[in-house]
Parts: C-alpha cells; structure tokens; sequence
C-alpha cells in the first residue's frame, strides 16, 4: 500500500508541470530569477552574492540534512555543502538550476557521512538523541525520519524549518503537487506515528 | 480541507502548529560562512591541471619514442638476418669453423657407446660418417650436454652438406660456437657495403630524432616545475581541505 502510493508519488514528480498553479508560478519565479543573477554574480567573482545564496538556500539545506543525518552533525554539513556548492559552481549549467543542484550536494553529502561514519564507532541512538537540546523535540524528529524518505524531507522543511509548500517545491526543484502531496500523506503517517489528532487532517 | 498544512493559509491546525513549536527549536540557526580564497578555488584548478596534462604529454611522447626505436631495432635485425644467409663464403668460413669444433669435441680417450646417444646424434647429424657419429656422440658424461649442443647448432642443413668436406683446423669448441653465432661483417661486398652504410645512417637519424624528443620533454618538465615553484612560492602554496574545514569551525 505505502509503496504504491510512493510510487504514485514519484510518477507525479516525474510528471510535466501542467498541475502547476499560477500562484505557484508567480511565486517561483522572482526567486528563480534572484538566484540566477547571484549564481551570474559569484561566477563573476561576487563573493557577497554567495553569502546572499546561503541566506536564501541554508534553511533547505539544514532541512534535507537533518531528515538524514543526526542534529549535532548538521550545521557543520550545512557548511561543508556549501563550500562543495562554491566549488564546483562553475560546473553548474543552468543558473536557475542551482536550488536542485544544491539539494543533490546535501543528499550526497548526507549519504557520504553515512558511509564514513560506518568506519568508525557510531555513537548509540540514545547518546545522539541526550546530544539534541530538547528531548521531546527530537523524538518528534526520530518519528519523521521513520517515514518514507518522500515525505521525510518535505515534513522536515515544512514543520522544522517553517518553509510553506511553494517555497519547498521552489527550492528543491519538486513539482508542486507532488510536495503537496507529500505533505498531506506524511502528515497523516506522522499523526499515526505519534498517537495525535485521531488520524484527522 | 485546511490549507494551513501546505502554504500556511487558513485556520490553523492544532496539531500541526504544536509540532511546528516543538520542532522550530531544531530550526537553522544562521551562522557566518567562511568562504576559501578565490585562489585557492576557481583558479588552483587550472593551475594544477597544467602539470597533470605536461607529465601526461611527456610519458606519451616517451613510451612512444620508446616503440618506434624497439620497431627500428626489430626492423634492422630482421634485415640483418638475411645478409648472413645470403654471404656462401662468410657461411662456409662459419660452417668449417663449426664442424672443426666438433671435430675437437671428439674425445682422445676411448668411452663406452651408448646405443641412446647413438640414437640421438644420429637424428641430428645423419650426414656425417658414421664413425665420426660415434666420436661425437660418445663422451664421457660431465660434457656430453654441451657436445649435443654443439653438434646439433654445427648441422642445420646447410652447414651438413659441408661438414663431410671439412678442414682441418685447431679451433676450441666453445670460440667455434662463438664465432658461429657472430654476425658475420657486412662489408664482404659492395651492395651490402652500401646496405650497411644506409642502415648505420638510419639509426643514427632514428637515435638523433629520440634525442631531441628527449630533450624536448625535459625541457618542458623544468618548465613545468618552474612554473609550479614559481606558483607555489607566490600564493603560499595550495591549503589542504581540513585546514579550511578548521577555519570556518
């Protein structure tokens, strides 16, 4: 059943932009042509540009590392991301692209952790969980990132870093529907999960 | 259904604005990026791929001079191969020498005969008389190895045509093995004197040409390590990844 709706979900991803909005396309696309001329700027050697992309994009990168990686590791990945980002900028071919571009480089970068820190001793999930500041917090945390990764990433942005649907399909390059979609079912999982709200949306 | 979930619009869910309160603590919390020297990112790449792509060239240019002089060389034996053949008086000087050498393997003491090593001379050599036969093959056993050898090397066909009007020379058996295996000098006539002196041009041409490519790729290695001296010496060397790492901490 979860895997036929995932599938479902990705098939929408897939699909062409025909469910798109035109308040959703109104609002993609100052942020698209923002980021293009400060992708055109830091190529050209703006230094600041890059400083202002990190302001628009630190909060989805966080978002996508923390639905993968745990808390105290994040806000140095989050770093690591971004000067992989400056990098390999000149790689990039379409500037508007640079908000997918971007979400690659954190679950990359996410995945490659993972597959470092198998080399060394992993610290138990008790100990992890003791590092996050508030507890309840972080059981929340562990409840979504036991969800189907299509919506852990979305819930996380969405109830972690106060991103609406429209800014997460801007940013991470996903159709909006499939966001919303994404949002509304792994809502449901989570109500689920955690015993609240009597299943109700 | 509300639209609080997706763009925050509407009337607020309890439960998802109780989760977004508890999870907002984990929210990002912005903090300075510290970005490398422009140096040290757009630029180092170009600077390091010249190196990379100089040494590359330069093995390239090596391992092929190296076939093309292995190719000359395999070409001048090939030719020089036939010019023994084709020389009858250098070949019978040889053959004589030969047959004299085995002549001189001949034990002076008298050894039993084996009626094995009959059989074995008598495969490699059956134009030579047969008590001769019997001389070569019968030895006393430390030598006899290196007497077959040398029977066997003195009759290719050739050579046993001409082994039954032999000489006789005083020549030891292993300078007659010696002298057989030499080249044979090439200036005995005047066409192959000629050959002899286009080949001796064509290699010292192919010697010179793999000179000067040597030369050039050495030229261009200094250049390169120059250049990277220079480079390294003038922006105070490339900084490893973890030590930007450790800046931005």
């Amino acid at each position: 059943m979860l895997e036929a709706q995932i599938s479902r979900n990705l098939l929408f991803m897939t699909a062409p932009p025909q469910g798109r909005t035109a308040a959703t396309e109104t609002a993609d696309a100052p942020q698209t042509s923002r980021t293009a001329t400060l992708v055109a700027a830091v190529a050209g050697g703006d230094r600041d540009a890059f400083g202002q992309l990190y302001e628009l994009y630190s909060s989805m990168v966080h978002g996508i590392l923390l639905a993968r990686v745990p808390y105290a590791e994040v806000s140095d990945l989050v770093q690591d991301v971004f000067l992989i980002a400056f990098k390999k900028l000149p790689t990039l071919r379409e500037a508007s692209s640079f908000g997918p571009w971007l979400a690659m480089i954190a679950r990359n970068r996410a995945m490659d952790f993972h597959r470092r820190s198998r080399e060394t001793e992993e610290l138990s999930e008790e100990l992890a969980r003791a590092a996050t500041p508030h507890a309840e917090a972080s059981e929340a945390l562990e409840a979504i990132r036991s969800l189907p990764e299509a919506y852990r990433e979305t819930l996380v942005l969405r109830l972690v870093e106060g991103m609406t649907g429209p800014e997460i399909a801007a940013q991470t390059g996903l159709q909006p529907d499939s966001v919303r979609v994404n949002l509304h079912r792994g809502m449901k999982l989570l109500r689920e999960k955690l015993g609240v709200g009597g299943g109700r949306q | 259904m509300s639209d609080y979930l997706w763009d925050k619009s509407g009337e607020p869910d309890a439960d998802i604005e109780h989760l977004e309160n508890l999870l907002g603590t984990l929210r990002h919390q912005p903090r300075a990026l510290e970005l490398p020297t422009e140096a040290h990112t757009f630029q180092s790449r170009r600077t390091f791929s010249r190196p990379a792509l100089a040494v590359a060239a330069a093995l390239v240019v090596m391992i092929l001079a190296g076939v093309w002089f292995g190719v000359v060389q395999q070409r001048d034996a090939r030719r020089d191969s036939p010019t023994i053949a084709a020389n009858p008086a250098t070949l019978q000087t040889t053959t004589e020498r030969a047959t004299e050498a085995t002549r001189e393997a001949t034990p002076e003491v008298a050894v039993q005969t084996t009626p094995s090593n009959v059989g074995t001379e008598s495969k490699t050599a059956p134009g030579i008389e047969p008590e001769r036969q019997k001389q070569q093959v019968v030895n006393f056993e430390p030598n006899r190895k290196f007497r077959t050898r040398v029977a066997t090397r003195a009759a290719s066909p050739k050579q046993r045509r001409r082994l039954d009007a032999d000489g006789e020379h005083g020549v030891r058996s292993h300078e007659a093995t010696e002298m057989a295996a030499a080249p044979t000098p090439r200036n005995t006539r005047p066409e192959l004197a000629t050959l002899a002196a286009a080949d001796l041009a064509e290699r010292q041409k192919a010697k010179e040409q793999l000179m000067l490519a040597l030369r050039l790729t050495t030229a261009k290695l200094s250049f390169v390590q120059t250049k990277t001296n220079e480079k390294s010496r003038g922006t105070g060397g490339a900084k490893p990844v973890y030590e930007e790492r450790n800046r931005i901490r």
